[in-house]
């Protein structure tokens, strides 16, 4: 009897699954989605930020070791950015006027627009999140999203008036061109769901290297070239295969993710069938 | 199956929905190896309690959760859907605890491979097939832990004689 009344239930609640698909291509479904969500994503972001002292505390427990090998080498990383720097400020020279031909010419390519991560794709399956800036505040589809130390984290995908919904690098759906800095080697840069991203379609004998930075590529046609990626973390060239196998770490870890930097102005959604997106 | 059973659960949902959303991707970097803390409550409370609130308070669930994904919300009610059956048949043949745990881990296995389904990302239950079942594995622990919480509120047969 509880069996029939259970099996009963499940047939009521697949039912009301498919109505509710059905149901999703209604015009106003939409709406009422960017409504919820944000409504679900604000309580879930005060959330987060109400217990950040709590999940920093418990994910750092008994990571003293760790850290303090990380602060040595930081510190190791700090001095040699200082030689770098003296270099580059060089160089900023050159640039300014390069610039300022550049904006004597047209409008600045891109405008940053700042936005806060209000939630996470609740699928576990895929990297999504959820920004407190839609079409609104200029953002459409193809535009790249910058993480800390502006390396691209991901690309707009979808934009409501007042949110948009960004594919990230991890998503297995997401394939951006890159190439390799020092090397000039190029590939595309796929995500695998879980773990580092894999820079495919790379020739086994080309020269990279583990450490080697990773950038974005204009080959794409849709991402703004030179924004950092991450780095080359393992390479294998299996003689049987036509492809290295490469991993890269990103620079950035977007489970971590609060604010990020949406270039707007620069892509559009005239990147359909090419792009971010596999 | 009464109207407070439901709002309770509801509630109680809620709150595992918001702790989902915004305090577990902060505590587990990777996503398919972090727990599913709605589906341990569902399966929790089916295991402790009669089901039907369960049934009911997955549809309000799976609107909240699909607010925030790229995935429908009819994706996530059939997601949701076999977690209260999973824990209850686990039940007719073991304890409440160890029904709520099973329960859990299959319910978020059946609740990872339908969205993966949903997403088009079949691939990735092989491909990280290690993640998933940490994931399984954490959801059975977080079905444990909220059926332990849930266990002084079982309803009790009332008369000290009743067969």
């Amino acid at each position: 009897m509880a069996l029939t009344r259970n099996f009963a239930w499940l047939t009521a609640m697949v039912a009301t699954g498919l109505l509710l698909l059905i149901a999703s291509t209604l015009p106003v479904a939409p709406a009422l989605e960017a409504w919820t969500g944000a409504l679900v994503g604000g309580v879930a972001t005060g959330a987060r930020d109400a217990s950040r002292p709590v999940t920093d505390l418990l994910l750092h427990a008994g990571q003293l070791d760790r850290l303090s090998e990380e602060n040595a080498r930081l510190r190791g990383d700090v001095a040699r950015l200082e030689v770098e720097l003296a270099a580059l400020r060089e160089q900023d020279r050159a640039t300014a006027e390069v610039a300022a031909l550049i904006e004597a010419v047209g409008p600045q390519p891109s405008t940053p627009v700042t936005a806060s991560v209000v939630a996470r794709d609740a699928n576990p399956a895929q990297s999504f999140v959820v920004l407190s800036r839609g079409a609104s505040d200029g953002l459409a589809t193809g535009q790249a999203v910058l993480g800390p130390g502006a390396a691209l984290v991901g690309v707009v995908e979808d934009v409501q008036p007042h949110q948009a919904r960004v594919r990230l690098l991890s998503d297995v759906g997401s394939a951006v061109a890159a190439v390799t800095q020092r090397s000039r080697v190029q590939g595309a840069l796929a995500g695998a769901g879980s773990g580092p991203l894999e820079l495919e379609f790379v020739p086994l004998d080309a020269g990279i290297d583990v450490g080697d930075l990773v950038i974005t590529s204009a080959l794409g046609g849709v991402l703004p070239a030179g924004l950092p990626v991450g780095r080359v973390s393992s390479v294998a060239r299996p003689e049987q295969e036509l492809f290295a196998s490469i991993e890269v770490a990103p620079l950035v870890d977007d489970a971590r993710l609060e604010h990020v930097i949406v270039l707007t102005g620069v892509a559009s959604t005239a990147a359909a069938g090419e792009g971010p997106s596999r | 199956m009464s109207v407070r059973s439901v709002v309770v659960l509801g509630l109680v949902l809620a709150a595992a929905v918001v702790a989902q959303l915004g305090i577990v991707p902060a505590l587990f970097l990777d996503r398919l190896g972090a727990p599913v803390l709605p589906v341990a409550v569902l399966a929790a409370w089916s295991a402790s309690r009669r089901p039907e609130a369960a049934w009911i308070a997955a549809v309000p669930l799976a609107l909240m959760l699909a607010s925030v994904s790229e995935v429908r919300a009819g994706w996530f009610v059939l997601a949701l859907a076999p977690t209260p059956l999973l824990a209850t048949s686990i039940h007719a043949r073991v304890p409440a605890l160890p029904a709520a745990a099973l329960g859990a881990a299959a319910g978020a296995s059946v609740y990872v491979a339908t969205l993966a389904l949903a997403a088009n990302r079949l691939p990735l239950l092989t491909s990280a097939f290690e993640a998933t079942m940490r994931g399984a594995l954490l959801t059975a622990l977080a079905g444990l832990a909220v059926a332990v919480l849930f266990l002084p509120f079982r309803p009790r047969e009332t008369g000290l004689f009743r067969s």
